[in-house]
């Protein structure tokens, strides 16, 4: 699904990612964890392809296709989803105007129709049922007013109605009270699939006894440090990051 | 007759016309026009030195000749006032053009019962009581040299009296045309608006002009909203390319009485707008919205000013521009608190967003209190697009540009949400998303 070769990219000019190796494939679930500034964010960025993250170095292959060869919007509409660690308030612009635009640009992409009021709607309302969000968020523009937990939720809903190929979610579960842990994990294990890849970025180890992931991965200054299954992140939780290596020892001070 | 913008050929302009305007048997009427002629000879026209005129330069209007009296082409303008229909409004109409009403293009033969609409100077012909009790009661005594201009050669425009307790429920429409061509005309069309105690009224004035020819159109409009009345104006301003626009707009409210006034100013060279509302009574609310629309090198200038003079009322002011290309507008709104207003809720916003690094905008909000017991709040911001807005829209699918339309559609078309009528509402949406460039994509966008 996507391999990611010696990745180096800075932004503003400062090195930040600094030679990331990883192979994700079908259906796996990837976790990406480790200290504040390591670079998690940059990277899930640069696989969106946010301007301002140049790449210096290295290649990022997408289902067989060289990733920076397509613009944000196109990477979005062959199946890159990104939920956003701080979701964007977007005054004016309803939310689901976003969705019904968002889905229909995925649409058009694959020469299928537009979604017709009907089919939009019923596909809208389950969607919400997942993520147990009221009718109402609807209406209100994107983010606006919304709370931590009710933002983090409107990225899943977002994710769920573009049934994406890669989902890349960042620190998807900070800011989350236990029960709406449990809603976004459950959004999330829902669209689990042997097509679906994910990559799950997160502090905590909570949100992986929810998600179980294939893969831990722990990135510190800008690399990968140590790579390992499930257990590796319950051993980060028991030692901290000190543990891992030296480079993480750094990171952590 | 022709005019320049300068005392001296005013003053000539006026010794011989003023015979042949209306209502000249009038002794009160003349008296007006006399005063205000004075008024002008003694303020001329303002200047960028003016602390009011310092961002709007009047030297592209005052290098042109005007006419006065430019000849019509009825045939021309029955096309065009049919084809500025807003269907789906099924409003009463009154057409004015250059300035002068005209009953033969106007819809308004079957009035509603309490309403009086039509023509000011039919009106001053058949019942001039009925507008000396009103003209100019609304227009402070330090009116600028437009204001004057008006005034000395009011002779024509729109009257319109809501009888009290009535409630009129189709909206009021105004078509101000122009018919130019080799000439620049001069129109200085003059409004009345009576809303008696209790009454109610949606009035939409459209200045329209698809002409690219030289013209200036130097509107009055006085509005006077009784005790417990209502009135929501819409003043939409789309006129021609090289089209001036000085507006004024007067407004004086009663106890308990509400206004809405919404001004969108889309196309003209340069427009200048003074709106100026007076809350004479308690309880009164008024709510100002307004949206600069520019590009190329379109002049966008509002000048605001709110007197809170009872107390325990209300002013909501929320200004917005949007500018491209070399455009500019100006943004000066002025909330005066005076001495009784105590329990004054006033609050004033603008924001404007820059779309080019070439495009301006001047904005001063201004507070003068003299109450102690008051809740003011006011604060202007400009920039540019959310740039992290425009990204997270792309991660979703949405291509760059449709991106950026949308969001820019976004913040202007926030500033109408106050137009009750949808009608009107979807036809200005249309308008916005033409002039933005917005894309297909923004339709269905509004809430
Ligand atoms: N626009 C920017 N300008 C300057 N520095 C930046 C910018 N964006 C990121 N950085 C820097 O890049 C480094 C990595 O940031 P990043 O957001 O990727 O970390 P992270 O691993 O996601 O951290 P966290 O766990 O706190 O979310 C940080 O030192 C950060 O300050
Ligand atoms: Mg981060």
């Amino acid at each position: 699904m996507l391999t990611i070769k010696n990745l180096h990219a800075t932004v503003v000019g400062k090195p930040i990612l600094k030679g990331i190796n990883l192979e994700i494939g079908d259906g796996e679930v990837h976790a990406i964890m480790g200290p504040n500034g390591s670079g998690k964010s940059t990277l899930a960025n640069v696989i969106a392809g946010r301007e301002g993250y140049e790449v210096t170095e290295g290649t990022i292959t997408y289902k067989g296709k060289n990733l920076f060869d397509l613009a944000v919007e196109e990477r979005a509409r062959e199946g890159i989803f990104l939920a956003f660690q701080y979701p964007v308030e977007i005054p004016g612009v309803s939310n689901i105007y976003l969705l019904k635009a968002a889905v229909n640009a995925g649409r058009k992409h694959r020469g299928e129709p537009d979604l017709d009021a009907m089919g939009f709607l019923k596909l809208v309302r389950e969607k919400l049922k997942l993520v147990e969000m009221r009718d109402e968020f609807l209406h209100r523009s994107i983010n606006e007013g919304f709370s931590g937990g009710e933002k983090k939720r409107n990225e899943i809903l977002q994710m769920a109605m573009l049934e994406p190929t890669l989902a890349v979610l960042d620190e998807t579960d900070s800011g989350l009270d236990i029960d709406a842990l449990k809603i976004v994990a459950n959004g999330v294990n829902s669209l689990r699939s042997a097509e679906r890849s994910m990559i799950v970025v997160t502090h905590y180890q909570r949100l992986l006894d929810y998600i179980v992931p294939d893969y831990v991965h722990v990135l510190a200054q800008g690399k990968v440090v140590k790579s390992g299954g499930k257990e590796l992140a319950h051993e980060l939780e028991a030692h901290g990051y000190s543990w891992v290596g030296d480079d993480a020892k750094a990171a952590a001070g | 007759m022709s005019v320049k913008l300068n005392t001296e050929s005013c003053e000539q302009a006026f010794d011989s016309l003023s015979g042949e305007l209306v209502g000249v048997d009038q002794a009160w009427l003349s008296q007006r026009r006399h005063d205000a002629l004075n008024r002008l000879g003694n303020t001329g026209f303002p200047t960028v030195k003016h602390e009011d005129w310092k961002y709007t330069d009047i030297r592209l209007l005052t290098k042109h000749e005007y006419v006065l009296d430019a000849s019509i082409d009825l045939t021309a303008m029955a096309a065009k006032v049919e084809s500025s229909r807003i269907d789906a409004l099924d409003a009463l109409r009154i057409v004015i053009v250059n300035g002068r009403f005209r009953r033969d293009l106007s819809t308004i033969d079957s009035l509603p019962e309490g309403l009086i609409a039509g023509g000011l100077a039919e009106q001053i012909a058949s019942d001039p009581a009925s507008v000396k009790a009103w003209i100019g009661q609304a227009l402070p005594e330090n009116g600028h040299g437009f204001s004057s201009l008006n005034d000395a050669f009011v002779n024509d425009g729109v009257y319109i009296n809501v009888s009290a307790g009535i409630t009129v429920s189709r909206p009021v429409e105004i078509v101000y045309m122009i018919s130019a061509g080799d000439v620049a005309p001069l129109a200085q069309p003059r409004t009345l608006v009576i809303v008696a105690e209790g009454a109610s009224i949606e009035v939409v004035e459209r200045y329209i002009s698809d002409s690219e020819d030289t013209y200036l159109t130097n509107a009055v409009s006085e509005v006077f909203v009784g005790s417990g009345a209502r009135i929501e104006l819409d003043r939409i301003q789309e006129e021609g390319s090289r089209a001036g626009h000085v507006g004024g707009l007067f407004v004086c409210q009663r106890t308990d009485s509400h206004a809405v006034i919404n001004t969108i100013s889309l196309d003209g060279m340069l427009i200048r707008n003074d709106l100026r509302a007076s809350l004479d009574e308690p309880g009164a609310k008024v709510v100002l919205n307004g949206l600069a629309l520019g590009d190329g090198r379109q002049h966008i200038d509002n000048h605001t000013h709110v007197d809170h003079i009872a107390e325990h009322c209300i002013s909501r002011e929320f200004y917005k521009s949007v500018l491209d290309d070399r455009s500019r507008a100006v943004f000066h709104g002025r909330i005066v608190v005076h001495k009784d207003a105590q329990k004054t809720d006033s609050e004033q916003q603008n924001k404007s967003l820059l779309l080019s690094r070439n495009a301006e905008v001047d904005t001063k909000p201004q507070l003068e209190i003299y109450a102690d017991d008051v809740k003011c709040s006011h604060g202007a911001t400009v920039g540019q697009l959310d740039e992290t807005a425009v990204y997270y829209l792309r991660t979703r699918g949405i291509d760059e540009q449709s991106a950026r339309g949308i969001l820019t559609f976004a913040f202007a078309d926030s500033a109408i949400t106050d137009i009750s009528n949808e009608a009107l509402r979807a036809y200005i949406d249309t308008r916005i998303r033409d002039k933005l460039g917005a894309g297909d994509l923004t339709k269905g966008m509004s809430f």
